[in-house]
């Protein structure tokens, strides 16, 4: 359905690919949601009544109902759904029949609980020795937090970034939109491909065990390392970079911008375009270290500069003086941006009962295999009685398995 | 010998700063065989960024290029030289992936845009990672990760209503932007074993960060809301939200999205009777009334160390993180049990712990294959090695001022 459907003749990424997805958690669905809009197969395991995250805001003109959660539909497009009671045998036997055909098994239940079900990896590993499992947890498998739980703010906290972002004077600040969640999918999404690569060499599946906490504090830059290699513990600092200067956010006159100046041409560039040509000759930019000990004392001079004009002005003008400024978009503004849509960075959905709607497509470009948008998201065990049927199950036995609460 | 998921796989990587280093480190700790070109004419700038091991900068006592350039080699060449280029030729027919981070004109500039490298070795997956990627009316704009953060919509969603919008502790874009590139490429190097054709992926940092704003731009289009940034709480769920510990600027966040969790919590702070408070009986009125339960919370929290709160409330089933420094990370108990912080001892820097692989293969684990190298530490091994150069020939090419 979206606008840039490969050609009927054409691959995709992951066209041979079966994924079964029991997740729902942003850190399982975003990875599952990675396989989907490259073209992978994947089908959502869904408790009977559905997903918990289709109980989770926004919904579709706020009214919460399975079908509208917002939060669902986001991070399950291109996939399919089945229900089944994996608590009954039976639900577990025809999980275990999926397994048989599936490449890849991402989950993300707390540590031990699929196990307790016969449905650990090395269950599924018995019935097929070729399945790539990926377990998502907020602390991994192993460890004295293995079995604590989790959530995005706990991530930000346990993973080291909260203790770096946000200003002095406030509390420890979340990262905004879940980054925590979603660093740990992508992190996840990597592992899996890779075991899967390797599978299809060595023919041989193996268990990833993917921890929240570790992922998020891989991406600390160098603020570990600042702790291992000079003992300094670094604390928040609000938007400045620690090293680059101007390197933070700015207000302007109807918002703010951002801005990352890293040579002197830049700093020069970030001046000019505060109207501020003094400053853009003063030799004190010169050196990288003197200009960022001295930010206190400039940056209100640039402040003054930028507060005259509004934030896409600042951004293209800047970017024509050759300043990196990005303006500090919203929602609108990503919806409505001119690079954005040219280059394909939506698509148009259609949802039985949310309607149609652009979202957010597949953010890499691939000359051969680009992302393809499907579908949008399932409604509540759409996919049921087909998937079913394909694993050898005939209409009398799923009227006996609806009734017996299984699927 | 542990297995490696990615062995087999060769990599010329001209990266440099965070993204693209942060995509090899992920790549080069599976066993991908990456092969950095670099020069003193054309140093990354973050050679030269803080910290320094002994605090002495120098070329290669840098903890921030050390962490992302491990299990790497490095090869130095003057780019600008015909037999440089001759000689990078020859490494790109006999690999598989291309990787680099320059804005959308670099390659070209180098004399090895896509057209080029398909010509060369048409299996070749090449990825490029400009900051607005190379199509579009952006593609020549000046991007790197702690702008982009802005354009991308993440840092308006982060920080505090009532003051300026904040951005992630860390230069998030390139993280997220390093880990986007290495889950795709190892797609396309499987899909070149598929159909023998390699393929260009062109990755621009703002598209793969503002295409992790969440529910931003569907609840705009759906229901043109327009979302704004809420501090720590959650719009959905209360009580969340970090709380004062017994110690200097101390907390631990906490996290409550059903009634269990609730009764839980009420019941390990001492008042159990909150769960039939009019105030708290429900998500929604613990919603309306946060501000009042989060000071009941504080007034508990505040007797206490933050780990003792996490490990209290955990006991209890309740999701809570103390908010650790990098120091507590370093030594929490638990991240040294799994061993995720591995050390290597680096011929200017020592011995020195970094975070290792936030993932555990069962069959082929992952781990820091080799220390960073030194600028150019492996140019005589890589030459010797895949070119089948001997000594003199090597000793020419410095000679002629090529190995800079």
């Amino acid at each position: 359905m979206a606008g840039d459907a490969l050609p009927p003749t054409a691959m995709s990424l992951f066209d041979d690919i079966l994924v079964l997805d029991l997740t729902s958690t942003i850190r399982g669905m975003h990875c599952t949601k990675m396989f989907g809009d490259y073209g992978a197969e994947v089908i959502l395991v869904e408790p009977i009544g559905g997903s918990r995250a289709r109980h989770i805001g926004p919904f579709a003109n706020g009214k919460p109902d399975l079908e509208t959660s917002l939060h669902f539909a986001h991070l399950n497009r291109n996939k399919q759904s089945i229900t089944l009671n994996l608590r009954k045998t039976k639900g577990q036997e025809i999980l275990r029949d999926l397994v048989h055909s599936a490449d890849i098994l991402v989950e993300d239940w707390p540590v031990g609980a699929l196990e307790a079900l016969g449905l650990g990896f090395a269950d599924l590993h018995e019935i097929n020795p070729r399945l790539v499992m990926c377990s998502i947890t907020g602390f991994g498998q192993t460890g004295p937090y293995a079995g604590y739980k989790t959530s995005n703010i706990v991530e930000d906290a346990m993973g080291s970034l909260m203790s770096i972002t946000g200003p002095p004077d406030k509390p420890p600040t979340m990262t905004g939109a879940q980054q925590a969640e979603h660093a740990t999918a992508m992190h996840a999404a990597f592992a899996t491909i890779s075991a899967l690569l390797y599978r299809d060499l060595h023919n041989a599946g193996q268990h990833i065990d993917v921890s929240a906490q570790e992922c998020v504090a891989n991406v600390l830059e160098n603020a570990i390392e600042q702790y291992t290699y000079t003992g300094v513990v670094r604390k928040r600092a609000g938007s400045r970079h620690p090293t680059a200067w101007p390197c933070t956010v700015f207000p302007c006159n109807d918002g703010y911008i951002g801005m990352c100046c890293t040579q002197l041409k830049e700093v020069r560039a970030a001046a000019l375009l505060a109207d501020d040509e003094d400053l853009a000759n003063d030799p004190v930019l010169a050196n990288q270290f003197e200009r960022r000990a001295r930010a206190d004392e400039l940056e209100p001079r640039l402040i003054a500069g930028y507060r005259k004009y509004g934030k896409s002005e600042l951004f293209h003008r800047g970017q024509e003086l050759g300043c990196p400024i990005g303006m500090t978009s919203d929602a609108r503004d990503l919806a409505e941006d001119p690079h954005l849509n040219e280059v394909g960075f939506f698509a148009e959905f259609e949802h039985p009962v949310i309607g149609k709607y652009k979202d957010i497509a597949a953010p890499v470009y691939l000359s051969e295999t680009p992302g393809v948008m499907r579908s949008s998201a399932p409604l509540v065990g759409q996919h049921t009685a087909e998937i079913l049927h394909s694993v050898g199950l005939g209409e009398a036995e799923l009227s006996f398995l609806r009734a017996d609460g299984v699927i | 010998m542990l297995n490696d998921a990615l062995a087999g796989f060769r990599c010329v990587d001209f990266s440099w700063v965070f993204a693209g280093p942060y995509c090899g480190q992920l790549l080069g700790d599976l066993g991908m065989e990456m092969i950095k070109i670099e020069s003193r004419k054309r140093m990354d700038v973050v050679r030269n960024y803080p910290p320094f091991a002994h605090d002495d900068r120098r070329l290669n006592s840098s903890g921030y290029w050390n962490t992302h350039n491990r299990s790497k080699y490095s090869v130095n060449l003057d780019m600008k030289s015909e037999k440089a280029r001759e000689l990078i030729t020859q490494l790109i027919t006999m690999s598989d992936l291309v990787l680099e981070n320059f804005s959308a004109r670099g390659m070209k500039a180098i004399g090895f845009d896509y057209g080029r490298l398909r010509d060369l070795n048409p299996r070749i997956v090449y990825c490029s990672m400009a900051g607005f990627g190379h199509r579009g009316p952006y593609k020549n704009y000046v991007a790197y990760g702690p702008m982009q953060e802005s354009q991308a919509g993440i840092v308006n969603l982060t920080g505090w209503p009532d003051g300026q919008p904040s951005r992630v502790g860390t230069s998030y874009p390139d993280a997220a932007g390093g880990v986007s590139a290495a889950f795709i490429i190892v797609a396309a190097l499987r899909q070149a074993r598929r159909t023998g054709q390699g393929q260009w992926i062109d990755l621009g940092q703002t598209l793969t960060a503002a295409a992790l704003t969440d529910t931003a731009v569907i609840e705009y289009t759906v229901n043109g809301e327009i979302q704004q940034r809420n501090g720590d709480y959650h719009r959905f769920f209360a009580p969340h939200n970090v709380y004062p510990c017994s110690g200097d600027d101390q907390w631990c966040a906490i996290s409550v999205e059903n009634e269990a969790e609730f009764a839980a919590l009420s019941a390990t702070i001492g008042q159990p009777e909150l769960v039939r408070d009019a105030r708290f009986v429900t998500n929604a009125a613990r919603l309306q009334n946060r501000q009042e339960l989060d000071e009941i919370i504080s007034k508990w929290t505040a007797q206490y160390d933050h780990y003792d709160v996490m490990h209290k409330l955990q006991a209890a089933g309740v999701a809570a993180g103390a908010v650790l420094s990098t120091v507590e990370f370093v030594g929490d108990e638990h991240i040294k049990e799994r061993g995720f912080m591995e050390s290597f001892d680096h011929p200017v820097a020592g011995e020195k712990l970094y975070p290792g692989v936030p993932f555990k293969l069962s069959l082929t684990p992952g781990y820091i294959h080799r220390p960073a190298p030194c600028l150019g530490a492996d140019t005589e091994y890589i030459f010797k090695n895949l070119l089948g150069m001997n000594d003199d020939q090597i000793k020419q090419l410095d000679d002629e001022g090529i190995l800079v």
